[in-house]
């Protein structure tokens, strides 16, 4: 029989929760590394580090993500986050000055990040595997990287 | 804000391409991509490989209308073609993902389309589509009772040559021109054609389909820029106007000085003034000016205007856009002509 005692112990009882829903309510990154951008079949350039932060346009519905904490044996669960995000490319300095080219390149550009990140054995952080897209309007647009 | 990173919907988009290969420098990457090509051929391509572009932002005043400017990334020597279709279709859609609400079409985005109708299927209910070309008709006439009144004519006294008479802006061009009382010369690539579309003008028109026809006339309109219907000085009469519409334009800047030396003035029509108007974009116009099918897509944008104008516009219609631009404070812009005061020229055979 259903009671009022019944309905408060289902209250306190603690379900485990092994996934988490999120949001990205900000962000700041900055890459290790330079990424290399093909202009012809036989030249390319250096993107430089690429320097990202919350995209303030965006639709914040859009950025939210999920952590798995499920116990696996080679980490400490799974995380997948979506987020809109504005990026430059700072590396282009030197190819806009040295070519006089127009400063239009350092422009950001806008972009939505899907990561699979697997979370470090001690959940104090994660290892991020993911593809950008570049969304339409610029020059960058149709372009996907990773 | 760079116009391509805002979320804002805008009111309207203005569709156009590049006119010629050296609009493909503004597109900002242009120079980049120039050093990175070998030669001029790879660098087009790689220039119209490029994706629709959101290149400028137009705002009028303190109005909360504000308009995008989207470049489909096509010359016009490829635009008539199913791959330069394909770029405005590409261009269309993405104004209409960007929440656009009127999307207007410059240049050949409209004949690429077939004035604009094949877009209706590619894009959603919530998009009204105008070639711009009835306010552009209205413009075109204005522009002709303008230079007869530098000419000191009147229009029963005055012919005008209509070239490009059976396109989507020279159908309700010629009407609006036969009903303010001119003497017609219509030009079309067949004169069979004009005489079928324009059957009605008769009685006030003469058709042609030779461009050498224009012989005569004291006013020479230009609507196309088809290479079938290229204007050079030796066809036109010294004296004469030519007022160039098209875009591309028929008379390209650079070729101005030939007719000149003949004593005939080239001006470009079709130009409007928009109070407080500000675009981001460079557009190589005359101070304070925007094309006329511009103006017609913030008006629409302005009057909340639903119907769909595609395809030839009716006279009617040009004129109710005439009494909306007036309303709006929208008006053409003089054209660009010196002539000393009180001295009509006089016009002579072309060749003399």
């Amino acid at each position: 029989m259903l009671s009022m005692e019944a309905i408060a112990g289902r209250r306190k009882s603690q379900e485990p929760v092994e996934r988490v829903m999120f949001s990205v309510k900000a962000l700041y990154g900055l890459s290790r590394e330079s990424v290399r951008m093909p202009l012809s079949k036989k030249q390319s350039i250096d993107s430089g580090q690429i320097c990202v932060t919350i995209d303030p346009e965006a639709s914040g519905d859009g950025n939210i993500g999920v952590i798995d904490y499920t116990e696996r044996a080679d980490c400490g669960g799974k995380l997948k986050v979506r987020y809109a995000v504005q990026a430059v490319f700072p590396g282009l300095y030197d190819l806009v000055r040295s070519g006089s080219h127009d400063p239009t390149l350092f422009y950001p550009v806008r972009i939505v990040a899907t990561d699979e990140c697997t979370l470090t054995a001690d959940r104090s952080g994660w290892h991020a595997l993911g593809c950008l897209d570049f969304l339409p309007g610029s020059v960058w647009a149709g372009a996907t990287g990773g | 804000m760079l116009p391509y990173l805002t979320a804002r919907a805008p009111w309207f988009t203005f569709l156009v391409h590049p006119r010629d290969p050296s609009d493909l420098m503004l597109a900002g990457v242009g120079s980049v991509l120039r050093e990175y090509s070998e030669g001029e051929e790879d660098f087009q391509r790689k220039s119209c490989s490029l994706p629709p572009l959101v290149v400028g932002e137009v705002a009028v005043g303190s109005n909360a209308v504000r308009g995008e400017l989207v470049v489909a990334m096509c010359l016009p020597r490829d635009i008539m073609s199913r791959a330069g279709q394909r770029a405005v279709i590409a261009a269309a859609q993405m104004s209409a993902q960007r929440g656009t609400r009127v999307l207007g079409l410059g240049a050949l985005a409209s004949p690429a389309t077939g004035g604009g109708a094949l877009l209706l299927d590619e894009l959603p209910p919530s998009v009204t589509v105008t070639n711009g070309n009835a306010y552009t008709a209205a413009v075109a006439k204005h522009n002709v009772v303008e230079a007869c009144a530098i000419l000191q004519h009147t229009p029963p006294t005055c012919r005008v040559a209509v070239v490009g008479c059976t396109g989507s802006v020279g159908v309700a061009t010629s009407k609006l021109l036969a009903d303010a009382g001119f003497d017609l010369l219509l030009v079309g690539r067949s004169a069979s054609r004009a005489r079928t579309l324009l059957g009605s003008l008769a009685d006030r028109a003469t058709f042609a389909g030779d461009l050498a026809a224009v012989r005569g006339a004291e006013i020479v309109l230009l609507l196309t820029s088809d290479p079938s219907a290229k204007l050079v000085p030796e066809m036109v009469s010294a004296g004469a106007i030519v007022i160039d519409v098209a875009q591309p334009l028929n008379i390209a800047p650079e070729h101005r000085g030939a007719f000149r030396r003949r004593g005939i003035d080239v001006v470009q029509g079709g130009i409007v003034e928009i109070p407080g108007y500000r675009c981001s974009y460079e557009m190589n116009m005359p101070a304070r000016g925007a094309f006329a099918c511009m103006a017609e897509t913030y008006l629409f944008a302005r009057e909340g205007i639903r119907e769909h104008s595609v395809g030839r516009p009716g006279a009617e219609f040009a004129l109710h856009l005439e009494r909306l631009a007036r309303k709006h404070g929208v008006a053409p812009m003089a054209l660009d002509i010196t002539r000393p005061q009180g001295l009509a020229p006089q016009l002579v055979a072309a060749g003399s």
